[in-house]
């Protein structure tokens, strides 16, 4: 199998984060009873009127800039003719010659090497409705209909299902940093076309196929793998590979032919009549390109050369934009960035975290958080505290100095108090008194526990930790 | 110019998912050679200069803000459909 070269473009299809849908003001949303988001546009009556989501053509723009493709400032929308009816008008409203964005590339790192791909286009375009088949029939639901939708065409410069995975990876996070897509692979919300043929090492391509829909990257990598083993056993048999349109069935984890394709002439792509051309000056391009934040692999060498996070810190950090954003702003505030960097990874994360669900909620603002962590330097509170603190400002507008006088949390860092309670705690534990004197260390570690205990974890563990060493040495 | 053949016409309605009768097919074998015959003459025009249109109008950037207005009554736009359910359009199987 390892003879073959593998070949594989990727088609991308990513939901528009907008607020309504690409040609009707219907909103764009997820879910909601079928057809509970439509109106006549969307739902394709006959003589209905599109117009143009601005932001939908801006979003789309910002995409193109984030991965540095040459803007067109000149483009048009055409109609992509073919009858399913999970499209009403029979049409899907599309770019074909003349898309937004042409070029650029992205980079990630697979299995520890640096890897470009270059991108063909991306174009914007609408989305079909959802069916449901079931018995003798099928139920149409066009709430997904008409949601803003770009289309991002890899060069086929892709190799192995690992490279293909973490090129998705990169867009994936490139996509959600700009803001113009959660890209949640459940909701649908991306989903891939794999493009894929092998070949002999020196021998021209070979017969690709396609295969649609993948909405998971697990279902990407075992469709990947499944069609490279397909092709390879259909060549070594001595027959040929057919060009066609291939679905993967996650459950049984294998591919199957769905038509014979019909090529680029069958879809009878002609210039849509009802939208006019969207036409861009290079400031209107400067306008939205400076809208984009500082991309994950930038900040990612931010984390490690300037603020002197470890490799793997800054990749923790980085994963989540929201995540990133509450970092940097809590280290704006004059946190310190590896103490700040150890807290979001531990507390916020885990918090943050819903079983069975991609992604953190970040339930603090940077300046709840800084004020946490001041809190803890200035010996306020300390750790074990600060996760109630945590807790009851989660996601409530409290400041974390309140929620700590609410909880009377306060630390108690007065020696004569808490030398008082070390003789205490000495007293009525003499055994393991006993044991420090005879060279036990780690008794020390059961007197500061037995006082953290008693106080509800009030007192400054370090403190309590000398006083509880002096005590047992001088008596 | 290519010619209208009868596979060209069985082609474009098997696309469309129309099924025509030999009769209909010989008729629009005849239709679509008379409609490319009036095309051709375009071809008697020279359009070397002239740059290539987007659009008949000259307007470009009709665009709208992105703000969500209320969705449709779902009740009249499905009671436009042949057969519909509950909350659904209803058509028939198209998956084996």
């Amino acid at each position: 199998m390892s003879e073959y070269i593998v070949t594989i473009g990727l088609e991308v299809h990513c939901e528009l984060k907008t607020e309504s849908k690409l040609f009707c003001s219907c909103p764009n949303k997820f879910g909601g009873e079928p057809n509970s988001h439509t109106c006549p546009i969307c739902s394709g009556h006959p003589g209905t009127m599109p117009v143009i989501n601005k932001k939908a053509v801006e979003y789309a723009i910002k995409a193109g800039c984030a991965i540095g493709s040459r803007i067109n400032k000149f483009s048009k929308w055409d109609r992509k003719n073919y009858f399913y009816p999970d499209l009403p008008k029979a049409w899907q409203t599309s770019q074909y010659d003349l898309p937004l964005c042409v070029g650029g590339e992205i980079s990630f790192e697979v299995n520890g090497e640096e890897k470009t791909v270059h991108m063909n286009r991306i174009h914007l375009e609408e989305d079909a409705g959802k069916l449901v088949h079931s018995g003798g029939h099928t139920a149409v639901d066009y709430n997904r209909c008409g949601v803003p939708l770009i289309e991002c065409v890899t060069e086929p410069e892709i190799h192995s299902a690992d490279e293909a995975v973490a090129f998705l990876e990169e867009m994936i996070s490139i996509f959600r940093y700009s803001g113009i897509s959660d890209c949640k692979m459940q909701e649908g919300s991306i989903r891939a076309d794999v493009n894929l043929s092998i070949a002999k090492r020196g021998e021209p391509l070979g017969t690709r196929t396609e295969t649609k829909n993948l909405n998971s990257l697990r279902s990407v990598r075992r469709a990947i793998e499944a069609e490279i083993a397909r092709q390879t056993d259909v060549l070594e048999s001595g027959g040929r590979v057919v060009q066609e349109t291939r679905h993967f069935d996650d459950a049984s984890g294998t591919g199957y032919g769905m038509r014979s394709k019909e090529d680029a002439q069958d879809y009878r792509y002609f210039p849509e009549p009802d939208l006019m051309p969207v036409v861009m000056t290079d400031e209107d391009i400067e306008r939205i390109k400076a809208t984009l934040p500082e991309l994950k692999a930038a900040r990612r060498k931010r984390y490690t050369e300037t603020l002197g996070l470890s490799a793997y810190d800054a990749e923790q950090l980085t994963d989540e934009p929201s995540v990133a954003d509450l970092f940097d702003g809590t280290v704006a505030l004059g946190a310190n960035p590896k103490k700040a960097a150890n807290y979001v990874m531990s507390e916020i994360m885990r918090k943050g975290k819903t079983e069975g669900e991609d992604g953190i909620t970040v339930g603090v603002t940077a300046k709840q958080l800084a004020e946490i962590l001041a809190l803890v330097d200035k010996g306020e509170i300390n750790l074990v505290a600060s996760k109630d603190v945590l807790d009851k400002i989660w996601q409530s507008g409290m400041s974390a100095s309140e929620a700590v006088d609410a909880l009377g949390l306060r630390q108690n860092n007065d020696v004569g108090e808490i030398e008082k309670l070390v003789r205490d705690i000495i007293s009525a534990n003499p055994g393991p008194a006993q044991d420090f004197r005879n060279g036990n260390e780690k008794v020390l570690s059961f007197f500061v526990g037995q006082l953290m205990k008693a106080t509800r974890g009030k007192i400054n563990p370090k403190i309590a930790g000398e006083l509880v060493r002096k005590l047992l040495t001088c008596s | 110019m290519e010619k209208i053949t009868t596979e060209t016409i069985r082609h474009t309605a098997m696309l469309s998912r129309i099924e025509l009768t030999e009769e209909e097919e010989r008729g629009m074998t005849e239709h679509f050679a008379a409609l490319l015959k009036q095309m051709e003459t375009l071809d008697s025009f020279d359009a070397a200069s002239v740059p290539a249109t987007a659009h008949i109008l000259s307007a470009v950037n009709v665009l709208r803000e992105d703000v969500a207005g209320e969705p449709f009554d779902r009740e009249k736009l499905l009671g436009c459909a042949p057969e519909r359910d509950e909350n659904s359009y209803i058509v028939p199987r198209v998956v084996e």
